[in-house]
């Protein structure tokens, strides 16, 4: 297979070529076999019919019928040649005695040998050479007949059959030519300007585009599939951009933080006082450690490599063990944790749904007042699992739902409490790393966040979403 | 205690060293896994501790080649990863414990003493005793000073942890990770509250408080307390 448009076009053209060069030679072999059949099946009545003449009313009746035939010979006799023109005889006689002596007919040619002869040279009546068909044969009582018809017409239909596919092959040779040229110029043309824009985008202007030209053809076609990946490409560029920006400002306050402490220490002189603070450094430098960790935590999540180590979990046996952890602080801080639950196995990472189990219950306690209920429950769904966790606390604004599921998302109020804004993002990573998704259900009171996540069964052969 | 250290980064080598020093043990480092390698098959130590990422023989390959030639002291592997990935082969290489870089102090030297003079046969203990109190493994059954005590499986599992590192600080980190199985720390304090439901339940009817809070590292339970 040729990798160029240049290549593939030659080959077509020289494919149609051939197609035509075979497709002449056959028809000029038909034709002219055919041609040749005609006439001699001509030759053949003609000299039966005269041979029947000759057996009814002997030998002198030939002769006069022949002279007869020669006189009054017009182009319509020989109609049977369509095209045979008037300057040429369609048909030419010669009648020996069994002496052997020419006694009528007027072709002018020697006399050929008995039976069929392809090729009789003979002078035409102006005068010219041309070649004749005959046959040869004797009569009863000796003597012989011989009756010849022109092949004038043969060459003529080879003539005319050879300029036609000459002007055909000329033809298809301009057509496939300029097809060529005009492909050639479509598809550089495109290219060039894909090319353009991906030397452009490869330069930095990560905001340019593929053209499209609205047919919806294979390059356009082409060109929105590109576009799309530029698209992805430049939301993940500016959430990285947004993320590196986001990680140098939340860091910049815890160390600012651990900064203003261990000068606090270096000012002061009291011994357990600077033990005091000390520690207060050191928790301050834990928190940022902590939120180095989840960062890669994050990161791992969303690697994708994670999946690699799934296999089944039992979750009502992580939400057990989970709530069975919770549960005294829960009570310790006056809320309350309950469970609505069914036997569900899903295809994963029992560390990681613990961790996500983990990071809802520490929002739910940090962000509700006492005398809030939460409740963990489960229910198939359409082949999948909803994980739900609802809360009768003060819930959310409804703006605020799509953001809290985002990196270093912290709502207003929440400034004051600890934390950097990353628990449920590594929440909607673990989802997404499971093949599922998390969302905030809208809810007449509180905050009611579902996981949706595929179960064992159904997640293996499902890639994440 | 004898400790051998290795690991790359000669500043936190130097701090660590240091440290352990200052509270009475002997450390000698290492930079690399391949000078480690012969001085461990020599013998003569009470603790390893091998940084996972090395140049050259990394602390997994170094442990397992440790650990095929026979020497079976006891080796805590520290790892810079998060804990999601490598907590198994780890532990499959022949690792009796392992730390999750950044550590606190305090932490790395609770968990050596528990390395260190961890009996040899402790998987075969039936029977748990310590400042009073008494665990049946068996029988899954507590008293102290004779007295039944009902416990909750977790509580169980916390104070056997407890009992177990008798007189030997067990920090929150170990406890969530030996008793829950968690390789991550909640914000929420769990350890704490289901350490306060055990004290209660320990200390109802008594005066002393059976387990000591050991401020900025952990809990630990004294064999000889009154």
């Amino acid at each position: 297979m040729p990798r160029s448009i240049r290549g593939l076009s030659l080959g077509v053209a020289m494919m149609s070529g051939l197609i035509i060069a075979l497709l002449a030679l056959a028809t000029y072999r038909f034709v002219h076999e055919e041609i040749e059949c005609q006439i001699n099946q001509r030759i053949r009545i003609e000299a039966d019919a005269l041979l029947a003449h000759h057996r009814h009313h002997g030998f002198a009746a030939l002769v006069d019928l022949v002279n007869t035939l020669d006189r009054h010979a017009t182009p319509e006799d020989v109609s049977y040649l369509e095209g045979a023109d008037s300057k040429g005889r369609g048909m030419g006689y010669i009648v020996t005695d069994a002496s052997g002596r020419r006694r009528a007919g007027s072709l002018v040619a020697n006399v050929p040998p008995p039976g069929w002869s392809e090729f009789v040279p003979f002078h035409s009546p102006d005068g010219g050479p041309a070649m004749a068909q005959a046959i040869n044969t004797p009569l009863p009582g000796g003597g012989r007949l011989v009756v010849a018809a022109d092949r004038a017409v043969v060459d003529q239909m080879d003539l005319k059959l050879l300029a036609l596919f000459l002007s055909a092959f000329a033809l298809i040779l301009a057509v496939g030519t300029a097809a060529v040229i005009g492909l050639g110029r479509l598809v550089r043309g495109r290219l060039s300007t894909i090319e353009a824009s991906a030397e452009a985008i490869m330069a930095g202007d990560l905001s340019r585009r593929m053209p499209l030209d609205g047919s919806a053809e294979e390059f356009d076609r082409l060109a929105m599939i590109l576009n799309g990946m530029l698209d992805r490409i430049q939301t993940l560029m500016n959430n990285l951009k947004q993320v590196s920006g986001d990680i140098a400002h939340d860091l910049r306050t815890p160390l600012n933080r651990l900064r203003g402490r261990l000068e606090e220490v270096e000012r002061t002189s009291t011994e357990s006082i600077q033990q005091e603070r000390l520690t207060a450094a050191i928790r301050e430098a834990d928190d940022l450690l902590d939120l180095f960790s989840s960062i890669l935590a994050i990161s791992e999540i969303e690697g994708q490599t994670v999946r690699s180590r799934f296999k089944s979990v039992e979750l009502h046996d992580v939400i057990e063990e989970i709530a069975e952890a919770f549960r005294p602080a829960f009570e310790q801080a006056g809320r309350s944790l309950m469970l609505a639950i069914v036997p569900m196995a899903i295809c994963g990472d029992r560390q990681l749904i613990q961790r996500c189990l983990v990071n809802l219950l520490d929002n739910a306690l940090a962000h509700t007042p006492p005398g809030t209920d939460v409740t963990i429950s489960t229910e198939a769904r359409d082949g999948q699992v909803a994980l739900t966790i609802a809360d009768n606390g003060p819930g959310i604004a409804d703006g605020d739902c799509e953001r809290i599921f985002q990196r270093f998302a912290r709502l207003d109020h929440s400034r004051s409490t600890s934390g950097y804004g990353l628990g449920l993002n590594m929440v909607a990573a673990i989802a997404a790393a499971h093949g599922g998704n998390v969302r905030v259900v809208p809810a007449a009171v509180g905050l009611t966040v579902e996981i949706l996540l595929p179960t064992a069964s159904n997640s293996t052969s499902k890639a994440p979403g | 205690m004898k400790i051998l250290l290795v690991e790359d980064d000669l500043e936190s080598s130097a701090y660590v060293a240091r440290g352990l020093q200052e509270l009475g043990h002997q450390v000698q480092c290492f930079p690399d896994g391949q000078q480690a390698l012969g001085v461990i098959l020599a013998g003569g130590f009470d603790v390893l501790v091998l940084d996972r990422m090395l140049p050259g023989l990394d602390g997994l390959s170094l442990l397992r080649m440790v650990r095929a030639q026979g020497c079976q002291t006891p080796a805590m592997l520290l790892t810079a990863k998060s804990a999601i990935e490598d907590r198994v082969d780890g532990l499959e290489a022949g690792a009796d414990d392992y730390l999750i870089k950044p550590f606190a102090f305090v932490e790395l030297v609770a968990r050596l003493n528990a390395l260190g003079r961890r009996p040899p046969s402790c998987a075969t203990v039936t029977l748990l005793e310590a400042g009073g109190i008494s665990m049946n493994l068996l029988r899954r059954e507590v008293r102290r000073d004779h007295r039944v005590i009902d416990l909750q499986p977790r509580e169980f599992s916390l104070l056997e942890q407890l009992l177990r590192n008798a007189d030997r600080v067990v920090t929150r980190t170990m406890l969530l990770d030996r008793v829950w199985n968690f390789g991550f720390d909640p914000k929420t304090n769990i350890v704490e509250t289901h350490m306060s439901r055990l004290r209660t339940k320990l200390n109802e009817g008594f005066s002393h408080d059976a387990i000591r809070t050991v401020r900025g590292s952990g809990y630990m339970i004294d064999s000889h307390a009154p």
